[in-house]
């Protein structure tokens, strides 16, 4: 059975790019687009998408809040986080808010499949390469 | 008769909004993605040895930013016309990009229709294409400064007005019945007044704010 998945991207360009690398992916279908936080949560209501690929910085509700707002509703969508920044603050931020994994945008091309692979699996903390070298600089390699 | 191409590079750093801007132009039958770019140096490479019509040009990019892609181009002089694609809305990143002469401004909120037309129009040759965020926010950065809108003398207004029909000053001078040193005179009290560094900074806002017809 195929990965249902939303994207959340306020930045259509984005959501387009990701949706051409999703294409490429068999065991993956998305289900529906969202342009801010507010849609998200609607859509994941609705859809009840396996994973919501979730921008930190959108225009009405950060993604900090709606992975929050979703965790609290102990909601079965499971989050990774993609977002252009790596700060420390970021990727901690989303974490602690309920994502299951932070990939850096620049890792994309690479990672995503595998990304979302792993936490459809059930892994919980995965990291990009580049996201996972923010927080170990010389320490253990992503989950 | 087939209409030559309008030949495209896309300059950005993040593989997924190159990917996704390319889809989005290869919607339009017209438009032809001839290239990519992941970083400013790459950029000016690639304007070189292709020729294109239009050069996407996100801000902040590595080895070096948008602002000096579009002003190494404005020195050589290439024909190539700048549309900046990106996701800042900052005072010194609009001004900074519009005042090397690039020919508009969207933000990456921008849907792909008005991305296409956008291409389309700077190919042309029409300049000021920005996204509806950022004339709102020029807008208010004149509002915020209103001694731009209120103090121009008539005669101020009037050059102002040349410079937005993209006249020299030599040419608003003779038009106008005055030296060309009283052009450069009254140029420098409009910037003073306007707080902007350009004539085409003055001619953006002027435009924007309604001062003078467009």
């Amino acid at each position: 059975m195929s990965i249902r998945i939303v994207i959340v991207d306020d930045h259509p360009a984005v959501r387009m790019g990701i949706r051409r690398f999703l294409k490429k992916i068999p065991d993956i279908e998305v289900v529906g687009e969202a342009g801010n936080g507010t849609m998200a949560l609607e859509l994941v209501d609705e859809l009840k998408p396996d994973m919501l690929l979730l921008d930190v910085e959108l225009p009405d509700i950060k993604g900090f809040e709606v992975a929050k707002r979703l965790h609290e509703k102990k909601s079965q969508t499971k989050i990774l986080a993609i977002s252009a920044y790596s700060d420390r603050q970021y990727i901690l931020g989303m974490l602690t808010n309920g994502a299951a994994g932070y990939l850096v945008k620049d890792d994309v091309p690479d990672s995503i499949h595998q990304a979302i692979q792993s936490i459809s699996r059930g892994t919980w903390g995965w990291l990009s390469p580049i996201a996972s070298q923010m927080l170990h600089p010389s320490g253990p390699p992503t989950v | 008769m087939d209409m030559e191409k309008i030949r495209v590079i896309i300059a950005d750093d993040h593989p997924i909004t190159r990917a996704g801007i390319k889809r989005f132009l290869e919607k339009a039958a017209d438009i032809d993605v001839v290239g990519e770019a992941d970083n400013g140096e790459d950029a000016l490479q690639l304007v070189a040895n292709l020729s294109p019509h239009v050069l996407l040009l996100d801000m902040e990019m590595p080895v070096k930013k948008g602002v000096d892609v579009a002003r190494e181009i404005q020195a050589t002089g290439a024909p190539v016309k700048i549309l900046a694609l990106s996701t800042y809305d900052d005072k010194q990143y609009i001004y900074g990009l519009l005042s090397t002469g690039a020919s508009g401004y969207l933000t990456k909120e921008e849907i792909p229709e008005t991305i296409i037309d956008a291409v389309r129009g700077v190919a042309k040759g029409e300049k000021g294409w920005v996204s509806r965020r950022v004339a709102a926010a020029i807008t208010s950065w004149t509002t915020d400064n209103p001694s731009g809108k209120t103090d121009l003398s008539r005669r101020e207004l009037e050059v102002l007005e040349q410079v937005v029909l993209g006249k020299t000053n030599q040419e608003i001078g003779y038009g106008m019945g005055i030296s060309q040193k009283t052009v450069e005179k009254h140029l420098e009290s409009i910037y003073s007044k306007m707080g902007v560094a350009s004539r085409v900074e003055a001619a953006v806002l002027a435009v924007r704010v309604g001062l003078v017809g467009n």
